[in-house]
């Protein structure tokens, strides 16, 4: 922790400190900023630390003496330089000796001492060097010198000097020179003798703390030395280690990059070995598929001939059943149409075997149920008159009965002009007995020649023609005869309507063969 | 099919008192000219015998004049009903 404030506090001291230990080892150094073992590390940094400090101080310490034994205004110009060093190094030694005290403090008493005069001086002589120096050195004034000692680096002795030249340049003002030169150059000669003596001591002691300062760098050097030494065996020995480590982590590795190789290789041949059984699982049963295919096919083609010859019998039955149902076919529709002759026939006989009119609907239902569906006896059986199944139809003898009626009631009216009122009626009726009657079939288009023809075609049995003929009256004769004229008709469509049926019967077995 | 059963013997009996058959439409308009003119030149008859008995001390000719009136009515009648048959029948055909 105070390493680091301390650094933090004075990085350049900090950089210097490391440049000057790079000098005395590479190794230690580069032990110190890897940190590859905290406790050698922080032990050989301090210990080189303090010990590069100690030198340094010593070095400063020399070299700021050296100079002051030899030659003043060289060693005054040296230690000016080395001024900014000097306290910093100090301070810091200052400071580590609250740390380690035992080795450090002589080295602080040599320097402590010897700093601040240095200072002192050095800023005495840089302030006053016009004024102190040249005055000094070349007497002003004739009767005494000013004092020159040529050790007046010590303080005291300075001052005593300025206080001394001070002393003189007051006697040269007076103008006493003769009178006190005696006692000033015993004065002098006294102060040099002191000067000599405080540097004669500080020589002696200079000596010694040189002395000491070198046997504390030789033991601090030692020191150092085994540190390095030892920080390298243990490097050594954790190089080794880690490389020995390293070899094993790596045969370890090898092993495990063989083993997972070896697996991997037994897996793909296993999936090989794997995938050539399945290829040949595959190839046993398309082989097994084709074998059964071959089977199915043959059993199939032999199927398919008996089948073949099945079917062809079971077609020939098939067709059989058809022409028997067919031949059913035939005989359901003969039997039917022989129902629908019966049924006519049935008509025809109640029609014709009556007196009176008599209604035929039962014959009617029967023959329209036995010719179901069949569109043209239904057609037939609409186009009669409903009132004449109802009612039944008058017979032949009938109508020629009821004729000869209609026609005497015609005659009385056959005479009838236009617009007739009673008196033409009443003629009409006087005048027609009095016509001839004709026969056969008479020419004309008069109501006598008409009915006469009537007649005639009633008579041969000719209801169409008769029917006709009296659908050619007019007027009165029309009106009186049209009862008759209707139940002609009705009698006629009768007999179409069963004349068709009939034709349809007969069609319909023609038909069927 | 019970209506069908019944008609053959009613048929007869009915057909001329339901509607009068076409032969003789002309015979019953005489019937009923000659009944008219029965009745109202009889009653022209009675009324010119009255008169004759009331007002003309017994003459004979009121008696004629009220069958002669009576009788012209009638034959009026007559005429107008056969001219507006023919005048149907026209219209008919």
């Amino acid at each position: 922790m105070e390493e680091i404030d301390f650094k933090k506090r004075f990085p350049n001291v900090a950089n210097r400190v490391a440049a000057k230990k790079r000098d005395v080892g590479e190794q230690v150094t580069i032990s110190s900023q890897s940190g590859a073992s905290w406790r050698v590390a922080d032990g050989g940094e301090t210990s080189g630390r303090q010990s590069s400090a100690i030198k340094q101080t010593v070095a400063a310490v020399k070299e700021a003496v050296r100079p002051k034994k030899e030659a003043a205004a060289p060693a005054i110009v040296e230690a000016k330089k080395e001024t900014p060093v000097l306290p910093k190094v100090d301070a810091k030694a200052t400071e580590k000796t609250a740390l380690a005290p035992a080795v450090t403090e002589p080295a602080v008493a040599l320097a402590a001492p010897t700093s601040p005069p240095a200072i002192v001086e050095t800023k005495t002589k840089a302030w006053k060097a016009p004024e102190v120096d040249e005055p000094s050195r070349y007497p002003p004034a004739s009767p005494i010198d000013p004092l020159a000692i040529p050790d007046a680096a010590e303080p005291v002795v300075q001052d005593l000097v300025r206080m001394l030249n001070d002393i003189i340049t007051v006697v040269n003002h007076d103008g006493a020179n003769l009178k006190y030169a005696r006692t000033i150059g015993k004065a002098k000669d006294e102060l040099s003798k002191v000067g000599r003596k405080i540097k004669d001591i500080k020589a002696a002691v200079e000596k010694d703390a040189a002395k000491q300062v070198k046997a504390r760098v030789d033991g601090f050097d030692k020191a150092a030395n085994e540190l390095v030494t030892r920080i390298e065996g243990a490097m050594a020995s954790q190089e080794t280690q880690w490389r020995q480590e390293f070899e094993e982590e790596m045969q370890r590795v090898r092993k495990s990059y063989d083993e997972k190789v070896s697996l991997v290789q037994q897996r793909e041949r296993q999936i090989g070995e794997e995938k050539l059984n399945n290829r040949l699982l595959e190839q046993a049963v398309e082989l097994q598929r084709r074998f059964a295919q071959d089977i199915k096919k043959h059993v199939e083609k032999e199927r398919d001939g008996r089948l073949g010859k099945l079917e062809y019998l079971s077609s020939a039955v098939s067709e059989l059943e058809r022409l028997t149902t067919g031949w059913n076919d035939v005989v359901d529709t003969n039997l039917r149409t022989q129902q629908l002759h019966v049924a006519v026939d049935a008509v025809r006989a109640s029609l014709e075997d009556s007196q009176h009119p008599r209604p035929f609907i039962k014959e009617l239902v029967a023959l329209k149920e036995i010719a179901s569906d069949d569109a043209v006896v239904d057609a037939a059986i609409a186009s009669i008159n409903p009132t004449a199944y109802q009612r039944g139809i008058s017979p032949p003898a009938e109508l020629v009965d009821r004729f000869r009626r209609v026609a005497t009631e015609v005659r009385k009216a056959s005479l009838l002009p236009e617009d007739a009122g009673v008196a033409s009626h009443a003629s009409s009726y006087v005048l027609s007995k009095l016509l001839f009657k004709k026969q056969g079939l008479a020419a004309g288009d008069d109501v006598e020649s008409i009915l006469t023809r009537t007649q005639t075609y009633l008579e041969e049995g000719d209801l169409d023609n008769a029917a006709r003929e009296m659908n050619g009256l007019s007027g009165w004769a029309k009106t009186l005869s049209r009862d008759w004229l209707g139940e002609v008709r009705k009698v006629l469509e009768v007999q179409q309507a069963l004349e068709v049926i009939q034709t349809e019967a007969r069609l319909q077995s023609l038909k069927m063969e | 099919m019970a209506e069908t059963t019944t008609p053959p013997p009613t048929l007869p009996i009915t057909r001329p008192a339901a509607r009068p058959v076409s032969e003789a439409l002309l015979n019953e308009k005489w019937d009923r000219c000659l009944s008219n003119l029965l009745i109202k030149s009889s009653l022209g008859l009675g009324f010119g015998v009255v008169f004759s008995v009331l007002l003309f001390k017994r003459r004979a000719w009121p008696a004629f004049v009220g069958a002669g009136f009576g009788a012209g009515r009638a034959y009026e009648e007559c005429n107008s009903s056969l001219k507006q048959a023919a005048r149907d029948i026209r219209t008919q055909a």
